[in-house]
C-alpha cells in the first residue's frame, strides 16, 4: 500500500522505490547535466534572459549566474551558489533539479528549477521586503542550452 | 475665433472654414450637467504617466479566489499529497495537506501559511509557494492554477540522507 512519504519518521525509515536509501557519499559532480549556459526560449522575455551554471574549481560547488532584462541591456545578478540539488523521481539519470537564492537589498528571489526534455524550467519567486507597495511576483520560464552566455 | 480660407486646388473654389460640432449624446449631456466640478481644460484624456501617483499603477491585492477550496490529486495513490486545501484565515492564506496512511486512510499532514504571487499575465494571486517541515523531509513547493488544474512542483530535502535522496516531483490536482 502506498502511504505518504511525509508521514512519521518510522514510516519513512524504510527505503522506498522512489527514494532509495543510499548512505554512501555521492560521486561528483552531482549536477553534471545542469552545467552550461542556458538561454530563455522566449527571446522577448522581460524577466530572466539567460543564466550560467558552472562548477567551482575550489570546492566543486555549483555556481549560478543570472542575467535578466534591464533598462540598459542585460543585468547581471552576480554569482550565487546552488544550495540544493534534487533527483527527478522519473528520470534517475542524475540530479536535474535545483534551488538557489538571491538576496538583494529590497527583495529576495528564490529560484526553483527542474530539467525536462532538455529544457530547464525555472520558477522565480520574487518576495519584496518591508512594508513597500510592491507585490510578490512569480515568473516561470523555459531555457534551452546554448554554447556560450 | 479665427477662420481659415481653404482653396480647392482643382476647382479653384474658395471656402471659409467653420467649426464643426459633433452631435452630443443626450446621456452625456445629462452626465455633464450632474458634474459639479467644471473642467478648466478641454483635454479629457487620462493624465500622463509621470503625473500619475504611484498608487495608481499598483495592482489590486492578489485575491487567490482560484486557489481557495479543496483539491484532489489526479493520482489517487500518490506518495505525496492526496488532497490539499487552501483556507482564507484572517488575511493569511493557509494550505492544509493530507496524505494516505498505511491503511489507505486520509490523514492530515500539516497546515502552513502560503505566500501568494502575481505574474505578468494578468493573473491575480493564483500562484503560491509554501514550505513544510515534515518529520524526515523538508518540502519546499510552488504551484499555480492553469485551465482548472492546480500544479505543484515539490522540492523534497531529506533531513537524513540515509532515508533517501533529495527528489523533485510535480503533482496535479483538480477542484473537489
Amino acid at each position: 500500500m502506498n502511504y505518504s512519504l511525509y508521514l512519521s519518521s518510522e514510516k519513512q525509515a524504510a527505503p522506498t522505490e522512489k527514494a532509495p536509501a543510499q548512505s554512501e557519499t555521492l560521486s561528483r559532480p552531482h549536477g553534471l547535466a545542469l552545467i552550461g549556459c542556458w538561454a530563455n526560449t522566449n527571446k522577448n522575455s522581460q524577466e530572466i534572459r539567460k543564466f550560467e551554471i558552472r562548477e567551482s574549481p575550489r570546492d566543486n560547488a555549483l555556481l549560478l549566474t543570472v542575467h535578466s532584462a534591464g533598462d540598459k541591456g542585460d543585468k547581471n545578478w552576480g554569482e550565487t551558489e546552488i544550495t540544493t540539488l534534487f533527483e527527478d523521481d522519473i528520470n534517475k539519470a542524475g540530479f536535474d533539479a535545483f534551488v538557489a537564492e538571491y538576496r538583494f537589498e529590497h527583495q529576495q528571489v528564490r529560484l526553483q528549477a527542474n530539467m525536462n526534455l532538455g529544457l530547464i524550467i525555472m520558477t522565480a519567486l520574487h518576495t519584496y521586503k518591508g512594508d513597500g507597495e510592491q507585490k510578490n511576483y512569480f515568473s516561470r520560464e523555459y531555457f534551452r542550452r546554448q554554447s556560450t552566455i | 475665433m479665427s477662420r481659415l480660407t481653404i482653396t480647392n486646388v482643382i476647382s479653384g473654389q474658395q471656402i471659409v472654414s467653420r467649426k464643426i460640432i459633433p452631435p452630443r449624446d443626450k446621456n452625456e449631456e445629462n452626465d455633464q450637467d450632474k458634474t459639479s466640478d467644471k473642467r478648466t481644460s478641454a483635454n479629457t484624456r487620462e493624465p500622463t504617466l509621470d503625473k500619475i501617483p504611484v498608487s495608481y499603477h499598483l495592482q489590486e491585492e492578489p485575491e487567490p479566489d482560484l486557489l481557495l477550496g479543496r483539491w484532489l490529486n489526479t493520482e489517487g495513490a500518490s506518495k505525496g499529497f492526496c488532497e490539499i486545501e487552501f483556507l482564507d484565515a484572517s488575511h493569511q492564506i493557509k494550505m492544509r495537506a493530507f496524505g494516505l496512511d498505511e491503511n489507505g486512510n486520509k490523514v492530515e499532514l500539516a497546515e502552513v501559511p502560503v505566500d501568494i504571487f502575481s505574474d505578468n499575465e494578468g493573473s491575480t494571486g493564483n500562484k503560491f509557494s509554501a514550505n513544510f517541515d515534515f518529520p524526515n523531509i523538508q518540502a519546499s513547493l510552488h504551484g499555480w492554477v492553469k485551465q482548472g488544474v492546480l500544479v505543484i512542483s515539490v522540492f523534497n530535502v531529506y533531513k537524513n540522507t540515509d532515508h533517501g535522496r533529495n527528489y523533485f516531483c510535480r503533482e496535479f490536482f483538480y477542484a473537489a
